[in-house]
């Protein structure tokens, strides 16, 4: 398997005259989980519109394996690379398994009913996320849980080789979040997907991700290796505030915890 | 729990298979009553040329073009109404939001006002004013496509402006203005082959790509950024569906008048009966469509004979109800 690259070259990102994000520059070559952290307002979640070509840069270009993924035709860039839904509505009596179909939109045409390769993919796809019970539910009658689950399996029926999330245990309780966190870490372990996404949860970010991309104020701050970007004084930096990062002990591993304690004044 | 499916592609299947045998009954329900009444055999006689003349001729040369302009217009109209409401996300819209209706009515008002003499130019002239109305409406609308929020505030306030021109007429002309009512309600009265033909080719192309383009329509109702990452390119497709509808319903008007009712009703039943799966959603809407409107029109011409209700008023008063009732049983 060919391994996807994703990279931006100098991208300048705006909403009208509002410029959001300067110039910046960010490769990814291999698969790995990639979370993006900052504060609010810092462009997170510009910069994933940015990379699955939801929003076309001012200036400098997106490449995705090596071509400019604006001028790549819309199907052949969602074979490659999947978004899954932050809070997105099903439309009313859309089943589970009609929602995952969708996920194979980019393969068909017009009047080709499911082929054996589609059929395939929306198995596969309903398996991994444990909705196969569920398959013939409603989307609307589903859990909190259930429902981001589905829109996962939606974006895995593309087959990605890359996945991008925005925020998606936002609305989850503890054990949903986790649930969906450790289903991310799967994906990318035994399908080998790159995982890329914005985490408000700094612990999640932490402990789920190889790699930290620090944004503020539209430019990166820090970018590198979990354990070299998950300190204390880029976490101070970033945030602007005082914070300790621990070490917790359960069941004989180590999990890096970060607490913030009071916010420090701007200079 | 998990009969969900089950149920519903009974339900989709029950609803299709009831609707095309309402639609056949429809035709020959149409085709058999009038002034002289014909069974479902003469019917079939005179349709397969086996007929003596005169029932021939009532036949081939009256009822059935007219049977062919309401199964049209209302397939048509249900049509544009069911694609407009999905792709502008707004369970208000039917063709006369896009600027259509307006248009065409004025300029088929000034026709039957001004050029009295001209009255068999009304399709065409209606046609021309839907056409230049929506064109404006498009024109405001467009931002790289079109943006569905400025569709809907174009389309206002095109129709209203195109409503004020008709309102001067209407003052201006007050003693000649018998004569446009009932054109203004929507009616069928006398529409021959020539009406079948000026449908026929608009029909056929809006039909059938708007029916090719229902997976596409399904992936938009999820939203343009989701649409966009599954692949669809958004704003062509928006901009392709809104002009097929746009043609669908201009013909249509142009033919029938200002039918009111089946674009934005017609959708909406069919949506509660089977949900709003596009791919089974069109074809249903568009059967039920011209089933309703060819029932309705035989309904309007035959119960109060020889007197005429202008077949929207009909519709209205009979499908309005029918409507709330499964809004209200859907709701409890």
């Amino acid at each position: 398997m060919n391994i996807p690259t994703l990279h931006t070259q100098k991208i300048t990102l705006r909403y009208g005259e509002h410029t959001i994000i300067r110039d910046l520059t960010l490769d990814i070559s291999q698969p790995e989980i990639v979370t993006i952290i900052g504060p609010n307002g810092s462009g997170k979640s510009t910069l994933l519109k940015a990379l699955c070509r939801l929003l076309e840069p001012a200036s400098g270009a997106v490449y995705l394996d090596s071509k400019d993924i604006n001028k790549m035709s819309t199907e052949e860039v969602a074979r490659t690379l999947a978004v899954m839904a932050q809070s997105a509505n099903a439309p009313g009596g859309t089943t589970v398994e009609e929602l995952v179909c969708y996920g194979r939109m980019p393969y068909r045409r017009f009047f080709d009913g499911l082929n054996q390769e589609d059929r395939l993919a929306i198995e596969e796809a309903l398996e991994f996320t444990e909705l196969g019970p569920l398959r013939t539910r409603l989307v609307h009658t589903l859990s909190g849980g259930e429902r981001q689950r589905a829109w996962l399996a939606m974006a895995l029926a593309q087959k990605p080789k890359i996945l991008l999330l925005d925020e998606p245990t936002t609305y989850l309780d503890v054990h949903h979040q986790l649930e969906l966190m450790e289903l991310v870490v799967r994906l990318h372990n035994e399908m080998g997907l790159s995982v890329i996404m914005v985490l408000h949860d700094l612990n999640h970010a932490a402990r789920y991700s190889e790699r930290l991309i620090a944004l503020k104020k539209g430019t990166i701050m820090a970018d590198g290796a979990t354990d070299e970007v998950f300190t204390q004084s880029v976490i101070e930096e970033l945030y602007d505030v005082k914070a300790v990062i621990m070490r917790v002990e359960a069941n004989g591993t180590q999990y890096p915890v970060c607490f913030p304690y009071s916010v420090e004044e701007h200079d | 729990m998990s009969n969900d499916a089950k149920t519903k592609e009974k339900v989709r299947i029950a609803v299709f298979f009831g609707l095309c045998i309402l639609l056949v009954a429809g035709i020959f329900v149409s085709i058999g009553s009038g002034t002289v009444s014909l069974s479902v055999g003469e019917t079939w006689a005179a349709l397969t040329g086996e007929a003596d003349a005169d029932t021939d001729r009532i036949v081939n040369l009256i009822r059935l073009p007219r049977t062919i302009v309401t199964v049209l217009v209302g397939a048509n109209l249900a049509l544009a109404g069911c694609n407009l409401q999905g792709v502008l996300h707004n369970p208000l819209a039917d063709p006369g939001i896009i600027g259509v209706s307006a248009g065409a009515g004025l300029f088929a008002m000034v026709i039957m006002l001004l050029f009295p003499e001209q009255s068999a130019m009304v399709p065409l002239a209606a046609f021309v004013g839907a056409v230049l109305s929506t064109g404006i409406v498009f024109f405001l609308a467009w931002e790289k496509g079109i943006n569905p929020l400025r569709m809907i505030l174009a389309g206002v306030a095109v129709a209203t402006f195109f409503g004020g021109g008709m309102a001067a007429l209407n003052v201006f002309y007050s003693d000649r203005i018998q004569g446009t009512v009932m054109w203004m309600a929507g009616g069928f009265q006398g529409r021959s082959w020539g009406h079948v033909e000026m449908l026929l080719p608009y029909s056929a192309i809006g039909i059938i790509g708007t029916i090719l383009c229902a997976r596409s329509l399904n992936a938009l109702q999820l939203g343009d950024e989701l649409a966009k990452s599954l692949g669809v390119r958004v704003m062509r497709m928006r901009t392709i569906l809104i002009f097929l509808s746009a043609l669908l319903a201009a013909v249509s008007v142009s033919v029938a008048g200002m039918l009111g009712f089946v674009g934005l009703i017609v959708p909406h039943i069919m949506r509660l009966l089977i949900g709003s799966d596009h791919e089974y959603l069109l074809p249903c809407a568009a059967i039920a469509g011209g089933a309703v409107v060819t029932l309705a029109d035989t309904a309007a011409r035959t119960l109060f004979s020889p007197l005429e209700i202008p077949v929207g008023i009909f519709m209205s008063f009979i499908g309005g109800p029918f409507f709330l009732y499964l809004l209200k049983r859907r709701i409890r």
